[in-house]
């Protein structure tokens, strides 16, 4: 019901009730003190007039009775009179507060009071009359008695009734005022219950009226609070229809609008969050600044949105491979960041693909050196193009290799094989290169060979036309068969004059050879015949030195020969080879001049070191690009994206208000920025991970493109990363799907393909025709035209072919020329380049070699046929040449040997040396015979010479030949005589000297002649001798005397050494013995020592014990006087206990006991104490004396053992000295066994002396010299050996001492 | 008091003073104390050794054998102080004695106890209760309570209230 009134009604309400409440009880508040006032009137207006009235009454009266009594008592009249007055006038008052009172009394009683009080005054009123007549008239005892009798006792009358109502008056006043009280009582009493009824009431009224304002209000309250701290979830009851409904109501609607705007916010957060980004709020839904809040919302998204779609539509359509145009539209911030990384991305991806474009064009021009630059991107697009300019160069560097490899071969330069690794088809590329060069190196190393093996004059070796292939085996094959044709001839002439030098002349060659063949065979035989002549002319000397016809020669005028043709021809021809040579020279020379290649640096001439040049211009361009680039990322760097409200400021649902925008912002200025870094780092060529984080809607879309265009991105990387590998890998076949690729990287990709195609169609025909020359099969000329390096690779294949084509004809040539004989013919090396100038040359070489020694070897010929005897072949041949100038040179010597051989015989002949002969062995053949002959002829000369010789020789050694018998004629019979004669001489001195030998010192010897100094020294010889043996003979018996005497005295020194020996033997012993004894007591002195030193520390221990022993007692002695205190405390105790137990009389009966014989114990404890103290005592006095004695004896303990040491020390040096003597005596022994073994040597030195001298004597003997002189008795010699064997014996009985 | 008043066992404490056996009854005897720090209080009599401090109270010591006319009391470490009751007059009063030793609590017969020998009047003897016998020893049973007279004990008495007031102040 309150609900449905308003606040005013309500108010109004309330205090109206508490209007009538107040006034009520105002009103019964009045009623009552109206009653109050009404008594407390009656009281002022009626009773206490009434009371003042009797009062004065009362005071009349007093002043009356007083006026009487003071007229009587005056005698005065005027006083009297005076007093009169007062009286009248006394009771003028009282008569006028009577009439005054008759006026007021109403009520029974009073009347009754009243009115008998007003009888009692009339009573007294005429006995006052009397008094005063009678005081008035004098008489004053009338009066007085009057006044004392009757007066009296109406007066008491009259003074009781006016009491009685002054009582009346008074009781009645009291009466009121009681009821006046009671009515105050009883009218506050009631206003204090109305009060507090009404101050209930109005309380009630209050606080109901307040509750129905508050309560809502507060609600209001709380749901305000809970919507500013951001909880919306609020209900307010609105039905009430009052004021406070309207607020709740407005309230309600207020948190509905709060709630609509947070369910906008939330629907585009989450909307945002789920890429929704077209969905915008409707602004419209909301008023005021909601809508501002929700319209700036909608604006800031479609700000943050517009770009965003932008760059997710620039992404789709990079993605795609479309490259759209840059982006002009003027963007701010973080936008703008994007805009340029956007626009960097297309920069970038056009760059690659003009970069892509560009290396294609220049690949399919042939300019292979051309590159992208690949600092000019970034990131993985600098990969791509690091991975396009790898590609190239994987393919470009083999093949340029293989060009120039080709370029080599074909200008004869064969290059060393590829060592480096390559992989597919560069492999089967190297691989055929390699073979190739193997196969021309094989060639060279051949033609090389073969000419080294020429020079050498290794003929028989030939090039093994089997290990080549094709064009090659035609080229060895005609080496072979051009060197079979020079050598075969060569070979039988070296043959032949093999035979000719060995002395085995050989028959004529009849067989037939052609041109300078035959001149060789012409010559052999004219040698041939020369020597032939040779020997017939030796064997003619020989026969005729035979037959003693010494003065024969040989006519060596006939020899002569026509070889000089043969060299006139052969210099002529060398000359006519020599021009042509030099020519050819002079054509290399030029033509060497014209040589570019031969540059494995990487140097590069001409048209290279133009493309050099650009490049250097290209990097100087790509660098200012690239300083660009960088100005432009710095510019990126600055940017706002990043302001976000600060949300921390904001509370509950508010701040997922302010969350929720910066979600929004953060939801759409992730992905923005994901797909700004995504854009920035795709521009910057570095591809990123395919973003996996889960987008909605729009954001899907751009993060589907951004990974699309990473996958396109990537795709591409892959696939030139692929291409880089196979490529690599030498897979040349490989190409990119360029279907897999859309737009421009389609394009990219067809790019690279089609350069890579540019690249890979001339390397695979070089690759082709390098394997073609390989095999030796030499392809036909490149006609199709090529561009730039594949030209340069196209001309050098060509030239290649060319020049083997060019060998080919060159050594077929030489074949057909050296089969026909032509020796003179060589091949044109200036036709040839490089190593295959080398061939030709080493051909060239390989025929010089073996036709020099040719031409030489019939020069030789020649002049030997000639008889001119040429010098020895001094230049260096080697092998076959070797042999046949060793033939040669054999021939010459052998020619030379007997012609020398024949000088020599004669010079050795005329110098009387007859035992000379020509060394037959040293000739072969028939200069053997030629030699022997000459030999044949000198022996008869020689023999009956050599005889003379030998027996002179033979006496000259003193080997006695038997004397001549032979015939010899004319001079050599006189020799013979002559011999004989001086054999028979020194047979008859041989004889003289046998006897001397004999020991017959008295031979006769006599001298043949006076100039005989033979004999005369044989004579002295025989004198002399005997002379000495005659010295010899006495000496000898001296020493046997005197070994006789040494023997005696060995005997005597040996009897000493013995005596000497058993003497220390005994000393020995004895000291020996007094050791062991010293020893003894030495160890027993040790003892001593040991024991006096521990008695000496026991005597010290137990000192120091008998001090601590004697401490003790002093303790315990103390210790028992505490006992003996305690015991006499106890006592005394015990016997204050036994007072206290008698003074408590019967009752410490018991206790007193006990006390008494606490005290027996106390004493008994205490004499104990005491005996034990005195017992103490005694002992500490007896360890006290034990430790003295004990502290006198330590001393001379101490004392005992160090004399003991002493002792003990005197006894090692004792012990000592003793093995010190015992060493000496065995020291002395040994000298004692030395001089008894010295004695044993004396004696058999005497012995070996005696024997020595016995030998002297009998060799002595041996000569006769005439003296008879006999040898003396051996005696002395037995007793020498008796003697010996005595010394023996001693000095052995004084070994058996140990 | 007679030898006729001892009539019932009767416990007394036993002390030397030289080598003689005295005896007192044991319900004078309050305790008995080694022998503490005595001060000497000038203006009294020889036989007053001086006062000591008995938890407090000042209490008198005598020395016994001046009174008995023996050479004056050599401390040794038997020596000790009784503390006995003295009632003069009906008034009791707490003073200490020297004693060489205290021997012993002992129960004493009627019959053990012989009456004091009489010397004479002019020597004082009545200060003897009886001489008891133990073991063929005399024992002197003195009766305290008349050793001192009365002028000495006013005097003591005197030095006591003296000290009390001292002590007081």
């Amino acid at each position: 019901m309150l609900k449905r009134m308003n606040i005013g009604t309500r108010l109004s309400l309330g205090f109206g009730l508490i209007l009538i409440l107040m006034i009520g009880q105002g009103l019964f508040a009045l009623n009552r003190l109206k009653t109050i006032d009404d008594d407390v009137n009656q009281l002022v207006h009626n009773r206490w007039p009434k009371v003042l009235l009797v009062n004065d009454m009362h005071k009349q009266i007093n002043l009356v009775a007083r006026a009487l009594r003071n007229m009587l008592l005056s005698d005065d009249t005027a006083i009297r009179q005076k007093e009169y007055d007062r009286i009248i006038e006394a009771e003028k008052k009282v008569n006028k507060d009577i009439d005054d009172l008759t006026k007021v009394v109403r009520n029974e009683p009073g009347l009754t009071i009243f009115n008998s009080m007003v009888a009692a005054r009339a009573q007294y009123g005429e006995q006052q009359k009397i008094a005063l007549d009678l005081i008035r008239s004098g008489q004053k005892e009338e009066a007085f008695s009057h006044l004392l009798g009757n007066m009296r006792k109406f007066q008491t009358a009259y003074f009781d009734s006016v009491d009685n109502l002054s009582k009346y008056q008074d009781k009645s006043v009291e009466k009121l005022g009681k009821q006046a009280t009671d009515a105050y009582d009883v009218a506050i009493r009631l206003i204090m219950c109305l009060g507090g009824m009404g101050t209930l009431l109005v309380g009630l009224v209050a606080w109901r009226l307040t509750r129905s304002i508050t309560k809502p209000v507060a609600a209001c309250v709380a749901a305000a609070n809970k919507i500013a701290a951001g909880d919306t979830s609020v209900v307010l009851d609105s039905t009430a229809t009052d004021e406070t409904g309207v607020l709740q109501g407005a309230m309600g609607q207020m948190v509905e609008a709060i709630k609509n705007l947070i369910d906008d916010t939330t629907t585009l957060s989450q909307a945002a969050v789920a890429g929704k980004l077209a969905t915008r709020a409707n602004a419209t839904k909301h008023e005021g600044e909601f809508r501002s809040i929700i319209e700036g919302f909608n604006d800031t998204l479609d700000a943050v949105i517009g770009p965003l779609n932008v760059a997710a539509e620039y992404m789709d359509r990079i993605s795609k491979g479309d490259i759209p145009p840059k982006v002009t539209e003027a963007m701010n911030g973080d936008f703008n960041e994007i805009k340029i990384n956007v626009n960097n991305c297309i920069n970038n991806i056009n760059a690659l693909i003009t970069d892509g474009n560009h290396l294609a064009q220049a690949a399919t021009n042939g300019n292979l050196a051309t590159r992208a630059d690949a600092s000019r991107h970034q990131g993985d697009f600098r990969k791509i193009i690091a991975g396009f300019n790898g590609t190239l160069d994987a393919v470009i560097g083999p093949l340029n290799m293989a060009a120039e490899y080709v370029d080599r071969i074909s200008k004869g330069d064969i290059p060393p094989k590829i060592t480096d690794a390559y992989n597919g088809d560069f492999n089967e590329i190297k691989l055929n290169l390699n073979n190739c060069i193997d196969n021309i190196n094989a060639l060279v190393t051949d033609a090389n060979d073969m000419a080294v093996t020429a020079v050498n004059g290794d003929l028989a070796s030939r090039a093994d036309a089997s290990r080549h292939l094709g064009e090659f085996r035609k080229i060895v094959g005609g080496f072979n068969s051009t060197l079979d044709a020079v050598i075969g001839p060569l070979n039988m002439a070296a043959e032949y004059v093999d035979r000719i030098s060995k002395g085995d002349i050989p028959e004529k060659i009849t067989k037939d050879y052609n041109g300078d063949f035959n001149a060789i065979k012409v010559n052999l035989n004219s040698c041939i015949d020369n020597i032939n002549e040779l020997i017939s002319d030796a064997n003619r000397v020989a026969l005729a030195a035979d037959e003693g016809r010494l003065e024969y020669r040989a006519d060596a005028a006939r020899h002569q020969g026509d070889f000089r043709k043969v060299i006139a021809g052969l210099n002529e021809t060398m000359d006519n080879m020599v021009a042509p040579l030099q020519r050819s020279i002079e054509h290399l020379e030029n033509l060497s001049l014209g040589i570019i290649g031969e540059h494995i640096s990487r140097e590069y001439q001409g048209d290279y070191n133009k493309l050099k040049e650009s490049f250097n211009r290209s990097f100087a361009a790509m660098n200012s690009l690239v300083s660009d680039t960088d100005y432009l990322v710095a510019a990126t760097l600055a940017g706002q994206l990043a302001t976000r409200a600060d949300a921390s400021r904001h509370q509950g649902e508010f701040r997922k208000i302010i969350t929720g925008v910066n979600n929004t912002l953060d939801a759409v200025v992730t992905p923005l920025k994901m797909a700004a870094a995504s854009v920035d780092r795709i521009s910057k060529g570095d591809i990123p991970r395919t973003i996996t984080e889960t987008y909605h809607g729009e954001f899907n879309e751009i993060k589907v493109n951004l990974n699309t265009c990473f996958d396109n991105i990537n795709a591409l990387i892959t696939d030139v990363d692929t291409l880089t590998k196979t490529a690599m890998e030498g897979k040349l076949a490989n190409r990119a799907d360029p279907s897999r690729h859309q737009g421009d990287f389609r394009k990219i990709v067809m790019g690279f393909n089609n350069t890579l195609d540019a690249v890979i169609t001339p390397l695979n025909m070089a690759a082709e025709h390098m394997e073609r020359i390989a095999r030796g099969d030499i392809p036909p000329q490149i006609i199709e035209s090529y561009n730039g390096d594949y030209n340069t690779i196209k001309t050098s294949l060509n030239t290649c072919s060319k020049a083997i084509n060019l060998l080919i004809a060159d050594t077929d040539t030489l074949a057909t020329t050296a089969v026909e004989g032509k020796l003179a013919n060589r091949a044109d090396p200036s036709r040839h380049q490089g190593d295959f100038k080398k061939i030709v040359m080493g051909f060239n070489d390989t025929l010089d070699a073996v036709i020099t020694p040719l031409n030489m070897a019939a020069t030789c010929m020649d002049q030997i046929s000639r008889g001119a005897i040429p010098e020895k072949i001094t230049a260096l041949y080697q092998g076959d040449f070797n042999d046949i100038k060793n033939n040669l040179n054999t021939c010459i010597d052998s020619i030379n040997g007997l012609s020398s051989e024949t000088h020599t015989l004669v010079r050795a002949a005329v110098a009387g040396n007859l035992a000379v002969r020509a060394d037959a062995s040293r000739h072969q053949g028939d200069f053997r015979n030629i030699v022997t002959g000459f030999n044949n002829t000198l022996d008869a000369v020689i023999v009956p010479l050599n005889m003379a010789a030998d027996y002179v020789d033979r006496i000259s050694r003193g080997d006695m030949p038997p004397l001549v018998t032979d015939a010899y004629n004319g001079d050599f019979n006189d020799i013979k005589n002559n011999l004989n004669i001086l054999i028979q001489a020194l047979h008859r001195i041989t004889a003289g000297a046998r006897e001397i030998s004999q020991g017959n010192l008295m031979v006769e010897l006599k001298e043949r002649s006076d100039n005989d100094e033979l004999m005369k020294a044989l004579i002295a010889m025989v004198n002399q001798l005997a002379t000495v043996v005659k010295e010899v003979k006495s000496a000898a018996d001296n020493v046997a005397a005197g070994s006789l005497e040494m023997s005696s005295g060995a005997e005597n020194l040996s009897q000493g050494a013995s005596a000497q020996a058993a003497a220390a033997q005994e000393a020995s012993s004895s000291m020996e013995e007094m050791t062991a004894n010293i020893r003894q007591s030495a160890d027993n002195a040790q003892q001593t020592e040991k024991i006096a030193v521990k008695s000496a520390d026991d005597a010290k221990a137990g000192g120091s014990a008998v001090a601590e022993t004697v401490a003790a007692m002093r303790e315990i002695a103390g210790k028992i006087t505490i006992i003996e205190e305690i015991a006499r405390q106890t006592n005394m105790l015990a016997l204050n206990a036994a007072i206290e137990a008698a003074r408590a009389g019967e009752h410490g009966k018991g206790f007193a006991v006990v006390a008494s014989e606490v005290r027996k114990l106390a004493e008994r404890s205490q004499q104990a104490a005491q005996e034990i103290s005195g017992l103490s005592a005694s002992s500490v006095e007896v360890a006290e004396r034990a430790g003295t004695m004990l502290t006198r004896i330590l001393p001379d303990i101490q004392s005992t053992a160090e004399l003991v040491q002493e002792i003990n020390a005197s006894s090692r040096e004792q012990d000592s000295g003793a093995g010190q003597i015992n060493k000496a005596i065995q020291q002395l022994d040994q000298v004692i066994q030395q001089n008894a073994s010295a004695a044993e040597e004396m004696a058999s030195t005497a012995e070996e002396l005696s024997s020595q001298a016995e030998q002297l004597q009998s060799s002595v003997a041996f000569f006769r010299i005439g003296d008879d002189m006999a040898p003396l008795p051996s005696r002395g010699m037995a007793r020498v050996s008796a003697v010996t064997t005595k010394v023996q014996a001693r000095v052995s009985i004084g070994y058996t001492r140990p | 008091m007679s030898i006729s008043s001892i009539t019932e066992s009767t416990q007394y404490l036993s002390f030397k003073l030289g080598e003689e056996i005295f005896a007192v009854d044991v319900a004078k005897v309050r305790e008995i104390l080694d022998v503490t720090a005595i001060t000497k209080v000038p203006q009294t009599p020889d036989f007053m050794r001086g006062v000591i401090n008995l938890r407090g109270s000042v209490v008198p010591v005598m020395d016994m054998r001046l009174k008995f006319g023996m050479p004056p009391t050599e401390r040794t470490v038997n020596t000790c102080i009784i503390v006995m009751e003295v009632s003069q007059d009906g008034e009791t009063m707490v003073l200490g004695s020297l004693a060489d030793s205290v021997q012993e609590v002992l129960d004493l017969e009627p019959e053990q106890i012989e009456a004091a020998p009489r010397i004479g009047t002019r020597l004082r003897s009545d200060f003897i209760k009886g001489m008891g016998k133990q073991n063929e020893r005399f024992i002197i049973i003195l009766d305290i309570d008349r050793i001192f007279n009365a002028g000495e004990l006013e005097v003591i008495a005197g030095t006591m209230t003296e000290m009390d007031g001292e002590s007081d102040q």
